[in-house]
């Protein structure tokens, strides 16, 4: 189902500016409305203790390798905060690996964050959709040329403290940790959550990465991608959660 | 942690997951299993009884008292596997190959390689089916020769036996007599040995020990007496000869007592001449020389009277005490000397026997070695002729038994080996094992997995709580 669009944009003062273009967001709410269970899934995380401040928090969401799924964790994410109570959520692509996130939502080509971390522009345009009001999403653009420099880039920080300011929750998606481009902007945030893809990632892999990280921000583990080869009923039975 | 995981839920999610591997693995494995063992059990089996008659009967009549711990059948299928070494050519197998008279022969010819008689080798077997009868047995696919093997392996084992039964007695038999022969030279050297070594030491026998320390004891005794004797004498005869000295040879027998002396008589006279010169009044200077040799014989009478003391003449005779005393000790010197000769001769002859006595644990170790030994050889020869007897018996026995001590107890006939009961069975074993490999490899591939698929692996490997467990976008598309 199509959803209706609605311009609202919003300028910055840092020659940063965030402009919200509905034109072109055309499968955002299709994609929310198509998986509700695992929005249903993700509303457990609402919970967690950094979403109870009162202080806006940014969280990113990363995995260990390229293809874990953070783009479809990170979207769904934002999109069940934005269907909760809390207001002003943003949904921003620093995968400075390619455009993952607006090929997802069905946007065109557009200049995106990298364009603004390597200085050639200073605006970027984020969208949203009439059905989810309270949540943005900045894209990404095309992939960097340095992904190292441009996330170590003093633009990104300032990307990421306009996000603290503007929004309640900004989700950021991160490029995986083996690139070794996401520690850096991790430093930035309140917490990271972390991707695994279920039966597909090596488990020392997995805690090679996690040793990357400062502890006190990992947030959690989402495992992505669980396959039950079981009948229904083997479900029902032993794992009703599903 | 997040949610438990069910152990169940975790078995049956792995089979589920690896379904086609495992019905692939049961399936390949069950009819692998199956058909190999219905191809390999699709065989003929042929057996013969043979009852082994117990020699303890003849033995019995004979007076042995036989006490075998292995039965008659165990022996036996013992001796069979034994002949069935022996792959010589002319040896037990290969006479029951040719007795069997094939008509595809099988040789035992190493340089030819016949995988047959591999095969033969191990088809063959021999069991006890109770204490006095065991079959001899072939698993082979050809009815025919299973027959023709399983006959010749019993005529031919029969034969053996009986002849090797024979043999060995007869062996032992000869053993004995090469035995009894040595030992018989063995211990008349011992008992030559014993007596010269008796003529030869007869004084340190044990018999003459007890007379030998007799007389050393009694001798050893009188010496210390003659000692003490000695002693006795020695102080004795000191004391004689102190007395001896106090004692004078002789003693006074009488005395005569003198009152004048010989000078008085002559004084007497000059006293009368005197008087006869006075008278004659003489001159004065004749009576003064007068009265000097008056007065110097009365000095000498009176000396004289002084030094006699008045005893005019002693008589004397032997002292007895002092003859006595000599006599004493003459005896006490001759006594003397005689016991100082017999103390001389009493120790020579106590230090001759000591000498013998000091020899008398030698002798007696080597007499009683060679009595021993002697003793020993003679228990010994006893007990070879003895058995030696038993042995020449036994042979006897053995010869009237080695052509009756085994007996044919059945037709040899060969029977198909696989039943309807034992193909079931083969099903049975086939699925099993296929469902025992298929769970396993189940099993091991899950242990294997270096992934994580669980909640509660994730939080207990990484030490990171689980936020949320997704199900695959693809599958939720699908199911929606």
């Amino acid at each position: 189902m199509r959803s209706p669009v609605k311009k609202n944009a919003t300028a910055l003062t840092v020659g940063l500016r965030f402009e919200r273009d509905h034109d072109t967001l055309a499968h955002l709410g299709d994609v929310a409305e198509a998986l509700p269970q695992l929005s249903v899934r993700l509303a457990d995380i609402l919970n967690h203790p950094i979403l109870q401040q009162e202080k806006p928090v940014v969280i990113g969401v990363t995995s260990t390798v390229v293809g874990e799924g953070v783009t479809s964790v990170a979207l769904q994410l934002a999109a069940t905060l934005a269907r909760s109570d809390i207001r002003r959520v943003c949904l921003m692509d620093f995968n400075l690996g390619g455009d993952d996130l607006a090929e997802r939502v069905g946007l065109s080509a557009t200049p995106g964050l990298t364009a603004v971390l390597d200085e050639s522009v200073t605006t970027v345009v984020s969208f949203g959709c009439a059905e989810l009001e309270d949540l943005q999403i900045v894209p990404g653009g095309k992939a960097a040329p340095n992904p190292a420099r441009a996330a170590r880039a003093p633009r990104a920080e300032q990307a990421l403290t306009l996000a603290r300011e503007r929004f309640d929750v900004t989700i950021i998606e991160l490029p995986p940790l083996a690139s070794g481009d996401a520690p850096p902007l991790v430093e930035h945030l309140d917490g990271v959550v972390l991707v695994v893809c279920a039966g597909v990632t090596p488990k020392d892999l997995v805690a090679s990465a996690l040793t990357r990280l400062d502890k006190t921000k990992v947030m959690g583990i989402v495992l992505n991608r669980i396959q039950v080869a079981g009948p229904r009923w083997l479900v029902r039975k032993f794992a009703p959660w599903w | 942690m997040y949610r438990r995981n069910h152990i169940a839920y975790r078995l049956l999610d792995a089979f589920f997951r690896s379904w086609v591997l495992f019905t692939l693995v049961f399936v390949g494995t069950a009819g692998i299993v199956t058909g190999a063992l219905m191809t390999r059990g699709n065989t003929h089996v042929a057996s013969a009884a043979i009852r082994v008659v117990p020699e303890n009967e003849v033995s019995e009549v004979m007076g042995f008292q036989q006490r075998n711990w292995v039965n008659p059948s165990d022996q036996s299928v013992a001796r069979f596997n034994d002949l069935m070494r022996n792959m010589l050519p002319g040896g037990f197998v290969d006479k029951v190959l040719q007795g069997a008279q094939l008509t595809r022969p099988i040789t035992i010819d190493s340089t030819e390689k016949d995988t047959r008689f591999a095969t033969l080798r191990k088809s063959i077997y021999a069991a006890a089916t109770s204490k006095d009868v065991f079959t001899i047995g072939i698993v082979w696919d050809d009815p025919d020769e299973a027959e023709k093997i399983v006959r010749s392996l019993q005529e031919r084992f029969i034969e053996d036996a009986g002849l090797a039964r024979q043999l060995s007695t007869e062996r032992v038999t000869a053993y004995l007599d090469t035995e009894v022969k040595g030992v018989e030279a063995r211990m008349r050297r011992a008992e030559l040995a014993v007596i010269e070594f008796k003529k030869t030491h007869q004084g340190q026998l044990p018999t003459a020990q007890a007379s030998i320390t007799a007389r050393l004891q009694t001798l050893e005794e009188e010496r210390s007496l003659l000692y003490a004797t000695s002693e006795d004498s020695s102080t004795k005869r000191q004391a004689v000869e102190e007395r001896l000295v106090h004692v004078s040879p002789t003693s006074i027998l009488s005395q005569t007592q003198r009152f004048e002396t010989p000078f008085a008589a002559e004084l007497r006279a000059l006293q009368r001449k005197r008087r006869e010169m006075v008278l004659a009044d003489a001159y004065k200077s004749d009576l003064a020389a007068l009265d000097d040799e008056m007065e110097q014989l009365r000095q000498k009478d009176q000396d004289l009277r002084l030094k006699s003391g008045g005893i005019a003449e002693t008589q004397y005779q032997d002292n007895p005490e002092y003859r006595d005393l000599q006599m004493q000790l003459t005896d006490l010197k001759g006594e003397e000397r005689a016991r100082i000769a017999r103390m001389g001769h009493l120790s020579e002859q106590v230090a001759k026997l000591q000498a013998q006595v000091a020899r008398f644990p030698a002798a007696e170790r080597i007499l009683n070695e060679k009595t021993r030994a002697y003793e020993s050889l003679r228990d010994f020869l006893k007990d070879l002729l003895k058995r030696r007897e038993q042995a020449q018996q036994r042979a006897h026995i053995a010869r009237i038994n080695a052509t009756t001590a085994l007996i044919p107890m059945n037709r040899v006939a060969a029977e198909a080996t696989m039943g309807a009961k034992k193909k079931l069975m083969t099903l049975g074993i086939g699925i099993a094992l296929g469902l025992f490999l298929g769970l396993l490899l189940i099993v091991l591939r899950e242990w294997a997995d270096p992934t994580l698929r669980y909640e509660a692996d994730t939080e207990r490997l990484l030490g990171a709580p689980v936020l949320a467990s997704l199900p695959d976008e693809r599958v939720v598309g699908r199911a929606a």
